[in-house]
């Protein structure tokens, strides 16, 4: 199977990152066929930014409709047989395409692929921001859309994104991909760099995070429930 | 008397379903429906002891030797879900529904999210 690869990057005001980020794609030991930016209504259009590459598309919504819709909308122009995703503030290690791809080309049975995600302070943010973040740092399995590089196929079957949830989207659909039975793999090695910067997503909604983890939480819960036949 | 162990811990019920989650240790937990208005009445400031007699006096099934009760406590305190508070709590024996089931008390623990809680804490620091 011949892999064509699409890179969907939902974009929302992210001006300051946004070329890091394209770079960090563009610098893959593989190359990627489009990458598609989608951006979500941001206050300061970037239609008008310049793209060293032809490859790039972009697409601007008239307004915000958040990062599910986003990337719904870059799967549905994606023409690659295979998608990948990244944040517009985040970075891709150099080499997670190749050593994705490597897996899928040896097992065609698995079609979704995840990796290792490293948190970083974004070099701008004070001390004293980083100190109340507490960032974590360390290595751990990312089952976020950046590190992911999934059969296209596959991620149809499992359906697009809710876009009823603003965050945790990501979460609700790998469940939904789990119960259509899309077989996946992790690897060991670091795929993602997770900028956190203050102005994430994840840090300025955070209680609307913590409605939206309880919501799946508790979905997992009566999931469970209903397997083991339990009231 | 004990208190949940905000802000470290949330708790939320919905759709008859509980769940605790522990910020420290990105675990969360859900009770069993028997452990549920246990635990309710105890956060509603009882004391454990007379949770426990109520519990009995209206038919819940407490375990083989009646140490469910005192099981799920030891559990929900090195968990770190509850903690117990210096004020008195409420004076007598909670009403307690009628149990829904017969089974023991229990409270699941869950570690399945556990990375994502990491890298995206839900509390505010």
């Amino acid at each position: 199977m011949d892999f064509e690869i699409s890179v969907i990057i939902p974009f929302y005001n992210a001006h300051k990152y946004i070329f890091a980020a394209v770079e960090s794609i563009l610098s893959q030991s593989v190359p990627v066929n489009e990458i598609i930016i989608i951006d979500d209504a941001s206050e300061c259009g970037l239609t008008s930014v310049k793209f060293a590459k032809d490859k790039i598309k972009i697409i601007r919504f008239s307004e915000n409709k958040g990062v599910a819709a986003a990337r719904n909308e870059g799967i549905r122009q994606a023409k690659g047989n295979i998608l990948a995703f990244l944040d517009a503030d985040d970075l891709w290690c150099a080499q997670k395409l190749s050593n994705q791809l490597e897996i899928l080309h040896e097992d065609p049975r698995i079609e979704a692929v995840y990796g290792y995600v490293k948190q970083f302070a974004s070099p701008e943010l004070p001390l004293e921001a980083v100190r109340k973040y507490c960032i974590d740092t360390e290595a751990r399995t990312g089952y976020l859309a950046g590190s992911l590089l999934v059969k296209k196929e596959a991620f149809l079957r499992a359906g697009f994104f809710n876009e009823d949830f603003r965050t945790g989207e990501f979460i609700e659909w790998r469940a939904r991909a789990i119960r259509k039975g899309i077989t996946e793999a992790v690897i060991e090695d670091v795929v993602l760099l997770r900028r956190i910067h203050g102005e994430n997503l994840t840090i300025r909604e955070r209680k609307r995070m913590a409605e939206d983890f309880m919501k799946m939480a508790i979905m997992k819960i009566k999931e469970r429930k209903t397997e083991s036949g339990q009231s | 008397m004990y208190i949940l162990n905000e802000p470290t811990v949330m708790m939320a019920k919905i759709d008859d379903v509980a769940i605790f989650i522990q910020n420290e240790t990105f675990c969360y937990y859900s009770p069993n429906s028997t452990a549920m208005p246990l635990i309710e009445a105890l956060l509603a400031g009882y004391d454990a002891e007379e949770v426990r007699k109520a519990a009995l006096a209206v038919g819940y099934f407490l375990g083989e030797n009646n140490c469910a009760f005192e099981q799920l406590l030891e559990q929900m305190t090195a968990e770190k879900l509850i903690v117990a508070a210096e004020t008195k709590g409420k004076e007598g024996m909670p009403v307690l529904p009628p149990p829904a089931d017969k089974e023991e008390p229990v409270l699941f623990r869950y570690e399945d999210l556990q990375d994502m809680l990491a890298l995206d804490p839900i509390y505010e620091v």
